[in-house]
């Protein structure tokens, strides 16, 4: 359910932030002076070229990483200056990943990998909730099977399963799609659409494809480290689909 | 606060890779192993020389004819003893050609009457010669003549039968008194022999001697004196009389009973000034005679074990720093094999103290189940070793401070191995270690 008190309150709050590479002697300028700010329920695609910055700026965006320069605030904590305890509960508690490959371990059944996040959320694993996740991404009957026995479409499905295991407020994917083939890729886009829609989960995704991008709220583009656009695709359509939810209850 | 769940975690981590866990696990055993079996088997032949050195020597300090002119002198040429008489007075030894005085009753005596440090003194010889028993040849052709003092400075008990009087002493009767090991030889396991007759030909002619007393058996006691047949001393003079032989005592034993070093130090300082008076040396003249403590011995052998034991336990210390050196090695190749786990494991909310428990535990859980394996064959390893050396049978004993120990060490084997690749895996970048599986 969603609260009508938190609907757009910024979820990230980026203010000139630059995460500088230091490659022996040469320094690489990943993200320069970025400013961004996604609120709750927001549905953002970030797209550009190879090297453009987008993994950078997903890595900072997930604590995965810190900026050197500027402020960033996650829920309105700065996380600068946060314990590596504080962020290590920020990020297992607050924010799902689904990464492009490898997302899963492997030695681990597909309900051990989407309870993962739970045991480091000093849980017990809550193995119902967990098999309810698998359930919902339509896998409930692949719970035992380990990652390399499920396709690449299952694997991330199991890993958007495992992202929300601790009911995140953000979910990130690093090209979650781009291992995938058109029909799997279409597949996982209508799964995070209806969290998007369903629940109001905040996602953020990297992707080269358009025809993911072209499912997303608000396409952000970046070029050497910087990003150069930020195009509100349909503003209405995001506001309504937040609406027809509150007016369907 | 730390997560047991990482426990679990680790043990997956070491389950997912058998082989190389057990490859690993293979130094920590060869070096557990090899430090408790050196240290057990070190013990048991500390044990074993202890347990003989106490049965032989019982704390007493010996006094042997030699000096200056060499070691002892157990048996003196005939021309010598013919110049020396029957008993060779202290301070009448001939100056040319230079012998070894023998020591006599007389310094037994002199020790029995002044010494206050000591507890006893005992005169003893030995004579050789043939010992039959109903026609038959024992292996032993030896006696010892030893003087009534011998149960008190040997601390001996007896089996059965009694000792020799003070009428068979002066008398030179021909009595014996046997060894229970030596009775089991002949007659068998509890035997009583007293009252049997052995013939012993140790002087012109033959003679029938009477047994009359059996020996308890000092454990661990074994070598010629537990074997031998002793008769009063002055029966065992008159045949080497006989046999043309120096009477003289080819050893004085001086009961000592103090344990402490200075107090026997002081003891023997006094039984040296004794003898020294009593066989009239003049002041600066060497002695012409020894005197060894069979403690010091043993203090001495115990020492030289104990060295034996901690250069060989050093040597088990290598292997075991080798073990350790290859876990360490293990450990830094799996932390940066599963660098994209770590990454991995830190997106989904593990915390650095989690990663760096799980890499710890795993290196831990290695160590210890080599350990323990390496403690069992330690264990077994031991044991067998002790089935094959006589002198150590049944007195190796694999004692809970080596378990101790075995666990210690592998326990610290595990952390100081484990502890730098897994504080270096907590400190991996997230960013990098998920950019390596890409
Ligand atoms: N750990 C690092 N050390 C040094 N340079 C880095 C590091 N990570 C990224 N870079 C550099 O920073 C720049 C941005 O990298 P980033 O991974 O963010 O690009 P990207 O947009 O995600 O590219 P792609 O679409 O290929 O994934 C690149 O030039 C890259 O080489
Ligand atoms: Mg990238």
């Amino acid at each position: 359910m969603l609260d009508k008190a938190s609907i757009g309150e910024p979820v990230i709050e980026m203010e000139g932030v630059s995460r500088i590479y230091q490659m022996g002697r040469v320094e690489v300028p990943a993200l320069v002076g970025a400013n961004l700010i996604v609120r709750q329920g927001e549905f953002v695609a970030i797209m550009g070229p190879s090297g453009s910055g987008k993994t950078t700026l997903m890595n900072l965006i997930g604590c995965l990483d810190l900026p050197d320069e500027g402020t960033y605030k996650l829920q309105g904590k700065d996380v600068n200056t946060l314990s590596d305890a504080r962020i290590s509960r920020l990020r297992g508690e607050g924010i799902g990943f689904v990464f492009q490959n490898y997302s899963l371990l492997p030695a681990f059944t597909a309900l051990r990998n989407v309870q993962m996040p739970h045991y480091y959320s000093e849980g017990r694993g809550n193995r119902k909730r967990a098999m309810a996740l698998l359930e919902q991404v339509g896998l409930g009957k692949r719970a035992k099977h380990k990652p390399l026995e499920l396709s690449g479409g299952e694997q991330q499905r199991v890993a958007v399963a495992r992202a929300l295991m601790n009911d995140p407020f953000l979910l990130l994917g690093d090209e979650p799609t781009g291992n995938l083939d058109s029909a799997s890729s279409h597949e996982l886009m209508n799964l995070l659409e209806k969290l998007n829609r369903e629940t109001g989960l905040t996602i953020v995704l990297v992707t080269h494809d358009s025809s993911v991008s072209a499912r997303a709220g608000r396409v952000i583009h970046m070029r050497d480290g910087q990003i150069v656009a930020d195009e509100v695709k349909a503003p209405g359509e995001v506001v309504s689909h937040v609406e027809g939810q509150l007016a369907a209850e | 606060m730390i997560r047991l769940i990482n426990l679990w975690f680790a043990l997956l981590g070491l389950g997912s890779n058998k082989l190389r866990s057990a490859l690993t696990t293979l130094g920590v055993i060869i070096g557990v192993a090899a430090v408790i079996i050196i240290v057990s088997l070190g013990n048991g032949l500390r044990r074993s020389t202890e347990i003989q050195m106490e049965a032989w020597s019982a704390g007493t300090v010996e006094i042997r004819p030699g000096g200056m002119w060499g070691g002892p002198v157990m048996m003196v040429q005939p021309e010598a003893a013919y110049k020396e008489g029957i008993i060779a007075a202290g301070g009448e030894v001939p100056f040319e050609p230079p012998q070894p005085a023998g020591l006599t009753l007389r310094d037994v005596e002199a020790l029995e009457r002044l010494a206050t440090a000591t507890n006893g003194a005992l005169g003893q010889v030995e004579v050789y010669g043939q010992v039959i028993y109903k026609g038959r040849s024992l292996p032993m052709g030896m006696a010892l003549g030893v003087s009534n003092r011998y149960m008190q400075v040997y601390r001996q008990d007896l089996k059965y039968g009694r000792f020799f009087t003070e009428a068979e002493q002066e008398s030179a009767a021909p009595v014996i008194v046997l060894d229970e090991s030596f009775v089991k030889e002949v007659w068998g396991e509890d035997a009583n022999p007293v009252g049997e007759l052995l013939r012993m030909a140790m002087g012109e002619t033959p003679q029938n001697y009477a047994v009359i007393g059996v020996l308890k058996s000092r454990q661990g006691m074994y070598g010629y004196s537990s074997r031998s047949i002793l008769v009063p001393l002055r029966t065992a003079q008159l045949r080497l009389n006989q046999q043309g032989r120096s009477q003289n005592l080819s050893l004085i034993a001086v009961r000592v009973d103090a344990r402490k070093s200075n107090e026997r130090e002081y003891a023997v300082a006094q039984i040296n000034t004794i003898l020294r008076a009593s066989r009239g040396l003049a002041q600066g003249t060497p002695e012409d005679y020894m005197i060894y403590d069979s403690l010091e011995y043993s203090d001495e052998s115990a020492r030289i074990t104990n060295l034996m034991t901690l250069i060989l336990s050093l040597i088990a210390g290598i292997s075991l720093v080798v073990g350790s050196i290859g876990l360490m090695n293990i450990m830094l190749v799996m932390v940066s094999e599963r660098t994209w786990e770590i990454g991995l494991r830190r997106a989904m909310g593990a915390r650095q103290i989690d990663v760096m428990s799980q890499f710890l535990a795993e290196a831990a859980l290695l160590s210890l189940v080599g350990g323990a394996i390496g403690l069992g064959i330690g264990i077994a390893g031991s044991y067998a070793a002790s089935q094959f050396i006589e002198q150590i049978k049944g007195l190796v004993t694999v004692t809970p401070d080596v378990v101790g120990i075995a666990v210690g060490i592998s326990a610290v084997v595990g952390i100081a191995s484990g502890l730098y690749p897994a504080w270096r895996a907590s400190r991996l970048q997230p960013t990098r270690a998920l950019r390596h599986g890409t």
